[in-house]
């Protein structure tokens, strides 16, 4: 009894290293404004693999399951394939949590971040249309004081930019083509 | 010259985007001074005789040390590879700070600013806390979902347990002898027994929860929801939801103000600071500090 209960405390302690990440992230913060309501918008940022319409730097997705706890698998085009999860859903605020996160190890290549928390949300812009924002927090892969240049927070943070970017510029398009 | 360490009280909001610490004068509820630290800075504790903040950096492996009275920076401190949390003893003799890339706590002494001990722990120790008798450091082991409890003397582990997923800020209740470990993936508070070294009770909150504060006169507990911009408020006997109070964007350190009537909160995103009416549960004033304010750990100068 005494060594199955050690045992079970031993098997709780083992270290989940698989997804960790340093003491401090970076911040981002994007925002476009699009000609339509925001209902029409949220209905499709709700379809997790528009961003493969959207977003050119996206080839492929697949996504499963609807909601909190829906799963998105995308490639880049540099052929990395990552995997995106709805974590949280506040629909009356018309806001959904994706929360991105990669293996301890592995390096995303042009995209080096360990995880990514990205918040969208769409707002009412007062004239008819919508305010699309997304914003979040992200980790670097470097683990450790100095990181070198090509995997820096300031490196990561323009690399996270420039795919949001991307995505809200396609998102944008797609409603006033 | 104005002694500002005896006519106000002050709150001390580290700024990790802004490399700054801003310093909110209480009674006016504005910043007074801004003053530039190290990089990245987000732990900080005020020293119990009010005379001292320190301030953790761990984008430059340094802890700042600023007087309350000049609300300068007085000295400064090269330490480890990641300094984040960081408390210090009943005494004031002693400062703790865990090393997160080194899974270490490293002791300084206060007089000299010298490491004095390396204390060995688990998986990025992510908080810290002491107890009332400077005996014993507690610290949660981030990555290892654990709480160890260290001997201060002999630097022997006494125990470890396992609490929730992700365990992050320690608060501890003096008065119940209990600590409040909040576990940012199980998105829950576990309530450890001091004496036991056990996990008695535990209760949810919302998404990445950050640290507790403890109101003493309303018996609550508030905790912080980082990616659900808010503040849950519990009840501290019984564990129960009360309220759920919206603050700034991606709110991580909060304190609960010496006079009992306010509770403050640092916005990591947006760069403000809430502060809370700990009576009728609601926002009061929104004050703008500087970005990616953390104000990790003790930040109010008490008395």
């Amino acid at each position: 009894m005494n060594y199955l209960k050690l045992c079970l405390l031993s098997i709780s302690l083992i270290p989940a290293l698989v997804f960790a990440h340093g003491p401090t992230p970076l911040k981002f913060d994007l925002e476009i404004e699009v000609n339509a309501s925001p209902d029409d918008v949220w209905s499709a940022v709700n379809n997790l693999c528009a961003i493969k319409d959207w977003n050119e730097s996206i080839t492929e997705c697949k996504s499963t399951g609807e909601g909190l706890g829906a799963v998105r698998d995308f490639t880049m085009d540099n052929g990395e394939a990552l995997k995106e999860e709805v974590t949280k859903v506040q629909a009356d605020r018309k806001k959904m949590l994706t929360t991105l996160k990669v293996e301890k190890g592995r390096v995303i290549k042009d995209i080096p971040i360990m995880s990514m928390g990205s918040f969208i949300s769409v707002a009412d812009n007062g004239s008819g249309g919508s305010k699309v924002q997304i914003r979040g927090t992200a980790y670097s892969s470097f683990e450790g004081k100095s990181a070198p240049p090509e995997r820096s927070d300031a490196f990561c943070k323009a690399a996270v930019e420039a795919l949001h970017t991307k995505t809200l510029n396609g998102l944008k398009a797609s409603f006033e083509k | 010259m104005a002694n500002h360490a005896m006519a106000q009280n002050l709150a001390f909001i580290t700024n990790q985007l802004a490399d700054t610490v801003s310093v909110i004068d209480t009674e006016k509820k504005s910043v007074i001074k801004t003053i530039k630290v190290g990089i990245k800075p987000a732990g900080v504790v005020v020293s119990h005789d009010n005379k001292t903040v320190y301030i953790s950096n761990p984008g430059n492996q340094e802890i700042s040390v600023i007087d309350t009275d000049s609300l300068e920076v007085i000295n400064s401190i090269k330490i480890g590879q990641s300094p984040l949390a960081i408390t210090i003893s009943r005494d004031d003799k002693k400062l703790f700070v865990a090393d997160w890339y080194a899974d270490s706590v490293l002791s300084i002494n206060t007089e000299t600013l010298e490491i004095e001990k390396q204390y060995q722990v688990g998986n990025a120790p992510s908080g810290i806390a002491i107890s009332s008798d400077n005996k014993v450091l507690f610290v949660t082991n981030k990555e290892d979902n654990s709480l160890m409890f260290i001997d201060i003397d002999s630097g022997e582990i006494q125990s470890e347990i396992k609490v929730g997923t992700a365990p992050f800020g320690i608060t501890i209740d003096y008065d119940k002898q209990l600590l409040y470990v909040v576990n940012v993936q199980s998105e829950d508070v576990s309530v450890v027994d001091i004496k036991t070294a056990k996990v008695i009770n535990s209760f949810p909150v919302d998404t990445f929860p950050y640290i507790v504060a403890i109101d003493k006169t309303n018996n609550h507990l508030f905790v912080t929801n980082k990616r659900d911009s808010s503040v849950s408020v519990v009840d501290r006997t019984t564990y129960k939801d009360i309220r759920k109070i919206y603050v700034g964007e991606m709110p991580e350190g909060i304190n609960m103000h010496p006079d009992g009537k306010s509770v403050y909160v640092a916005n990591w995103f947006d760069g403000t600071v809430s502060v809370i009416d700990t009576n009728t549960l609601d926002v009061t004033e929104t004050i703008e500090t500087g970005d990616g304010s953390r104000a990790y750990g003790q930040f109010i100068i008490e008395r």
